[in-house]
C-alpha cells in the first residue's frame, strides 16, 4: 500500500509516500527529484538506472520502493561529496563521457566493483561493466578509467598504511 | 529572416535586459562566408548562418550554439574556434544551447536549423572566427581610444588588450566601450594564420564533462517544474490503427492519475508522475483495431518486393562509359546483392519533451536535432503564432538521428496532449518508453544493393552496374530538395561517388514509399553503400587473387584527387600490421570511405572459433582535414565504430504484419563492454578545411568486419547482421 516509506538515500532520511511496487528509479527521480539515476529501459536490461543498496549494485528500474526502505541508498549525486570521487576524477582524466546519459549508471556500477574488489582484471572489469549499456561506445575509455582509478585508490591505500 | 549576402547585423537585442548594461552580444548574418565553407552545394542557394559570442563585464565569455549537443563535442569544439579567434582565457569560456532562430540555420540543410550530417564543424567553423575576429578587434578599438594609442600599437591575449609600454585591459573592463562601437565589416578583419593557434589543436576536456560525471540534470528528461505532470501514450501500433475498446475508468481509478485524453497517436495519460501515468497505461487494456492500417508488410515480403525492383533500372545517379555495352558483350559478370535491415536509433536517454503555456508565451524543452522545425511544430499544434514558442534545447542523452524527425513527432505528440488537457493548466512533460522508441518506427531504411560488375583482363572492374532499393527519408519532408529526378542524394552518397578507377559504372535507385517510416540514421546511406562498396571490391580482389589492400591501391593510385584517400588507406594497413602473420582463427578485414570530405580507412581483425566471431581490434586512420579537438575527434571515432558494430553485429528490427517484433534491450541488443574491441585511432596532421567528424568513421565497421570473416573462414556474408547468419558475436 501507498504508506509512508522511510529511506536512507545518501546519508540523508526521507519519506515518501509511494506504492509498495514503484520502482526506486521513480521514487529518486519523481518524487525527492534526484534526476542523476537514468532511465533507459525500465526492464533491468541497461543499467542507466543503477545505484547502490547497502553497498551493492542494484537496477532501480525494478526494484519495489518497499524493498529498499530502512536500507541505505547511494545515488550518483552521493558518489563523491564535496570532492570527486576517484572514478569521477578517472572519467574527467579520460575524457569517458559522450552524450553522458549513461554514465551516472556507470560510475555506480564501477564504484560497486572496486568496493569489492579494489584490483580487478580486465575479464573482472568487463564482465562487472556488461550489464551497462553505452549507445555512444565508450567502453575503451571506461575500461581504461577504471583501471587508473584502481591504480589511483591502491597508491592511496599503500601510502596512507 | 532570410538574411542574403554579407550583411553584417549587429544583435543588440540580447545585450540588455538579461545579462545587464554593457554586455558585447554579437551575431553575424555572414552568407558569404560559408559560400566558401560548403562541402557540396546540396541545398538551395538560402545562406545564413549566424555566429555568436557573448562576453560579459565579468569577462566571461559564452560562445552561443545554434548545433545540439548530443555527444559530439560540438559545444566544445565550436567554443575552442571562437575562443582562439578572440584570444580568449579558455578558463572563462563556456557554451550554451542557442535559442531557436533563423540566425542559427544550416544552409546546407535548407536554413533549418540542424545538427545533421557532421555539417557543425564545417559549417560554423568560419562564422564562429568571425563573431570572433569582430569582437577583438572592437576590444582593441575601445582600448586603443581609452589609452589614446593607435589600435595597431595594441595585441591581444588571452583574455586581455595589451597596449604600449605594458598597460593592459582585461576584456570585460572593455566591454561597456565596446559594446557601443559599430561591428567592423567582414573585409575590415584580420583573422589570425592557423600556426598561431594557441587552443585549437590542442586536446581540449568537455565543457560539460563535469557536469555529466556528477550526475548533473542536463537532459530533457531531468526538466523539473514546479505542478509539473507527466504524460505517456498507450501508442497505436500502427499509423493508421483505432482504439476498439479501452478502460479509461481503469485508468482514472490508478493513484496519481489525472486525466485519459485521446490524442492522433494514442491514448495518453497524465499523471503526477511518470509511474502512476504507466500503471495508468496498463489499466487501459487498448485493443486496436488495425481494419483501416493499411496494408500489414513483414520484413521478408518487403525485401522480396525490393529484390524484384532490383532487377529493373531505376531513377539514375550516375553514369560514365557504357556499362550495358559491357554487360552485354562480357562473358562473365560477377554479382553481389547486399542486404541491410531496418534497424532503430536506440538513443540511451527515451524520447522526451517538456511543454509549458503561460501567459506570456510557451516554453518547449527538449533535445532536438532541428529546432526550427519543432518550434513551428509545437505553434501549430498549440495555435499560437510561432514567435510565442521558445525552444529550449537541452543536452540530448544521444541521438543519432532520432531526435532529428522533420514531423517534429514528440513536440507535435506533446503539444497535441497539452492542448487537450489545457484545464488542468500544468506544464506536461511527455515521455516514451524504450518498447514506444523501437516500435515506434523511424527506422534506418532497409536497403538492398545489387552490384554487378565486368573484370578486364588485368583483373580489374571495367565496368561497375550498382542498383539501391531503399525508402527515402527526404521526400515528402522538410528536405525534399535533396530529392531530385527520383534520386535521394542521401540514399546514393558512397555509391554515385565510387571512388575507385572503373570507366564505365552506373549508379541508380529505386525509392519505395512502402513499409514503415524512415527517417536518417548516423552515417545515413553510406551505411548501406559502404557495405555492399566494400565487401564488392574486396570479393573482387579475392576472385582474381589479388590482396585487398593492394587492389583498392591499383584503382585509387591513378587519381590525384584520391590521394588522401590512399594515404589513410596505407597508414591504417600499416598500423594494424596488414600482411603480418596472426594466430590461427584470426584474419583481418579492410575498408575506405569518404564520408562528405572525411576520408577513412578501417582495418578490422576479428578470431573466429566455430560460429563465434570476437571483433578483436579495430584500427582506424582519418583525415578530416584541421582537427580542432584531437581528443574530440579520436572519442568519435572510437565512438562511431562501437555505434556501427551494434548494427553490424546484432541490430535488426523484423517486421511481422507491420509491427516490429522487437521492443527492447533484450531483443534488440547492443554492444556490450565485454565484446567492445580495443579501438586505435590515427590522427592525420592537416591544414585542409575542417570537415566533420561525427559519422565518418560509422560506415566502414561494417564492411571492415565481415571482409575479415571472409579471410578468416571463406565465408561471405552478405546481409547484416551477423547475427541472422548462423555466426554470432
Ligand atoms: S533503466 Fe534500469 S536497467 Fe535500464
Ligand atoms: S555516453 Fe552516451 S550512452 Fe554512454
Amino acid at each position: 500500500m501507498g504508506s509512508g516509506k522511510t529511506l536512507t538515500i545518501n546519508g540523508r532520511q526521507h519519506v515518501v509516500q509511494a506504492p509498495d511496487d514503484m520502482p526506486l528509479l521513480w521514487v529518486l527521480r519523481d518524487l525527492l527529484k534526484l534526476r542523476g539515476t537514468k532511465y533507459g529501459c525500465g526492464k533491468g536490461l541497461c543499467g542507466a538506472c543503477t545505484v547502490h543498496l547497502d553497498g551493492v549494485a542494484v537496477r532501480s528500474c525494478v526494484l519495489p520502493v518497499a524493498r529498499a526502505a530502512g536500507r541505505s541508498v547511494r545515488t550518483i549525486e552521493g558518489l563523491g561529496g564535496e570532492a570527486l570521487h576517484p572514478l569521477q576524477e578517472a572519467w574527467l582524466e579520460h575524457q569517458v563521457s559522450q552524450c553522458g546519459y549513461c554514465q551516472p549508471g556507470q560510475l555506480m556500477s564501477a564504484a560497486a566493483l572496486l568496493e569489492r574488489n579494489p584490483s580487478p582484471t580486465t575479464e573482472e572489469i568487463d564482465s562487472a561493466m556488461s550489464g551497462n549499456l553505452c549507445r555512444c561506445g565508450t567502453y575503451p575509455r571506461i575500461r581504461a578509467a577504471i583501471r587508473s582509478a584502481a591504480d589511483r585508490l591502491r597508491g592511496d591505500r599503500s601510502s596512507a598504511s | 529572416m532570410s538574411g542574403s549576402g554579407s550583411r553584417v547585423t549587429r544583435r543588440a537585442v540580447l545585450a540588455g535586459a538579461a545579462y545587464g548594461v554593457g554586455a558585447l552580444v554579437l551575431g553575424f548574418r555572414v552568407g558569404e562566408v560559408v559560400a566558401g565553407t560548403a562541402r557540396r552545394a546540396i541545398a538551395p542557394a538560402v545562406l545564413h548562418p549566424h555566429a555568436f559570442v557573448r562576453i560579459t563585464p565579468d569577462g566571461k565569455v559564452t560562445a552561443i550554439i545554434g548545433p545540439a549537443e548530443m555527444g559530439q563535442g560540438v559545444f566544445t569544439a565550436l567554443a575552442m574556434v571562437l575562443a582562439d579567434e578572440l584570444d580568449a582565457d579558455w578558463n572563462d569560456v563556456s557554451a550554451e544551447a542557442s535559442p531557436a532562430d533563423p540566425a542559427y540555420g544550416n544552409p546546407l540543410f535548407g536554413g533549418v536549423q540542424a545538427t545533421n550530417a557532421s555539417t557543425s564543424i564545417p559549417v560554423f567553423y568560419d562564422s564562429m572566427r568571425h563573431a570572433a575576429a569582430a569582437a577583438r578587434t572592437m576590444l582593441v578599438s575601445a582600448a586603443a581610444t581609452r589609452w589614446g594609442v593607435a589600435p595597431g600599437t595594441c595585441r591581444t591575449s588571452e583574455g586581455s588588450v595589451l597596449g604600449p609600454d605594458g598597460r593592459r585591459f582585461g576584456y570585460g573592463e572593455l566591454v561597456e566601450d565596446a559594446a557601443k562601437l559599430t561591428p567592423p565589416p567582414r573585409d575590415a578583419l584580420k583573422f589570425k594564420d592557423p600556426s598561431e593557434f594557441r587552443i585549437v589543436g590542442r586536446s581540449m576536456p568537455r565543457l560539460e564533462g563535469r557536469a555529466k560525471a556528477t550526475g548533473q540534470p542536463l537532459f530533457g528528461l531531468d526538466v523539473d517544474l514546479p505542478d509539473m505532470l507527466t504524460a505517456t501514450v498507450a501508442r497505436k501500433p500502427l499509423p493508421n490503427a483505432r482504439a476498439r475498446t479501452y478502460r479509461r475508468d481503469a485508468a482514472l481509478r490508478v493513484p496519481g492519475v489525472r486525466a485519459v485524453v485521446e490524442v492522433p497517436s494514442g491514448i495518453a495519460v497524465v499523471a503526477e508522475h511518470y509511474w502512476a501515468a504507466l500503471e495508468g497505461r496498463r489499466a487501459l487494456e487498448v485493443e486496436w483495431d488495425l481494419s483501416a492500417a493499411g496494408e500489414l508488410l513483414s520484413s521478408a515480403v518487403i525485401e522480396d518486393r525490393y529484390r524484384t525492383l532490383a532487377r529493373s533500372p531505376g531513377a539514375l545517379a550516375a553514369r560514365r562509359g557504357d556499362t550495358a555495352r559491357e554487360f552485354a558483350r562480357a562473358e562473365d559478370v560477377v554479382e553481389c546483392e547486399y542486404v541491410l535491415p531496418y534497424v532503430a536509433h536506440a538513443p540511451m536517454e527515451p524520447l522526451n519533451c517538456t511543454i509549458h503555456e503561460t501567459p506570456d508565451g510557451c516554453d518547449v524543452w527538449l533535445g532536438t536535432q532541428y529546432q526550427s522545425l519543432d518550434k513551428q511544430v509545437a505553434a501549430k499544434a498549440l495555435g499560437v503564432s510561432p514567435d510565442r514558442v521558445r525552444v529550449r534545447t537541452q543536452y540530448l542523452g544521444g541521438s543519432f538521428g532520432r531526435r532529428g524527425s522533420p514531423d517534429g513527432d514528440v513536440v507535435k505528440e506533446t503539444a497535441e496532449i497539452v492542448a487537450a488537457v489545457r484545464a488542468l493548466r500544468a506544464p506536461i512533460r511527455n515521455v516514451w518508453t524504450r518498447e514506444d522508441d523501437i516500435r515506434g518506427g523511424l527506422y534506418r531504411p532497409m536497403a538492398l544493393n545489387r552490384v554487378r560488375a565486368v573484370l578486364g583482363a588485368d583483373g580489374l572492374p571495367a565496368a561497375w552496374a550498382h542498383t539501391i532499393v531503399a525508402r527515402s527519408a527526404c521526400e515528402g519532408s522538410e528536405f525534399a530538395f535533396l530529392v531530385s529526378n527520383g534520386v535521394d542524394e542521401t540514399n546514393v552518397a558512397g555509391a554515385k561517388d565510387l571512388p575507385y578507377a572503373v570507366p564505365n559504372l552506373s549508379v541508380d535507385v529505386h525509392q519505395p514509399a512502402f513499409g514503415p517510416t524512415v527517417q536518417w540514421f548516423r552515417a545515413v546511406g553510406n551505411s548501406g553503400t559502404c557495405f555492399a562498396v566494400e565487401s564488392f571490391i574486396d570479393e573482387l580482389a579475392h576472385r582474381v587473387g589479388r590482396d585487398p589492400v593492394q587492389y583498392r591501391r591499383a584503382l585509387l593510385a591513378g587519381d590525384p584527387k584520391n590521394s588522401r584517400l590512399l594515404r589513410v588507406l596505407d597508414l591504417a594497413a600499416e598500423a594494424a600490421g596488414w600482411g603480418t602473420a596472426l594466430p590461427r582463427g584470426r584474419a583481418r578485414g579492410v575498408a575506405i570511405q569518404d564520408y562528405w570530405g572525411t576520408k577513412a580507412a578501417q582495418v578490422a581483425e576479428v578470431e573466429v572459433e566455430g560460429d563465434a566471431v570476437r571483433v578483436r581490434r579495430v584500427t582506424c586512420a582519418i583525415d578530416c582535414g584541421l582537427v580542432v579537438n584531437p581528443d574530440g575527434v579520436r572519442a568519435q571515432v572510437e565512438g562511431g565504430i562501437l555505434f556501427a558494430l551494434s548494427a553490424a553485429l546484432y541490430g535488426e528490427i523484423v517486421l511481422e504484419h507491420g509491427v516490429a517484433k522487437q521492443s527492447n534491450f533484450d531483443d534488440y541488443p547492443l554492444l556490450r563492454l565485454d565484446a567492445a574491441p580495443a579501438v586505435d585511432v590515427i590522427l592525420v596532421p592537416s591544414q585542409e578545411r575542417p570537415s566533420g567528424i561525427g559519422e565518418a568513421a560509422v560506415p566502414h565497421a561494417a564492411p571492415a568486419v565481415f571482409n575479415a570473416i571472409f579471410a578468416a573462414t571463406g565465408r561471405r556474408l552478405r546481409r547484416l547482421p551477423l547475427a541472422g547468419s548462423g555466426m554470432k558475436a
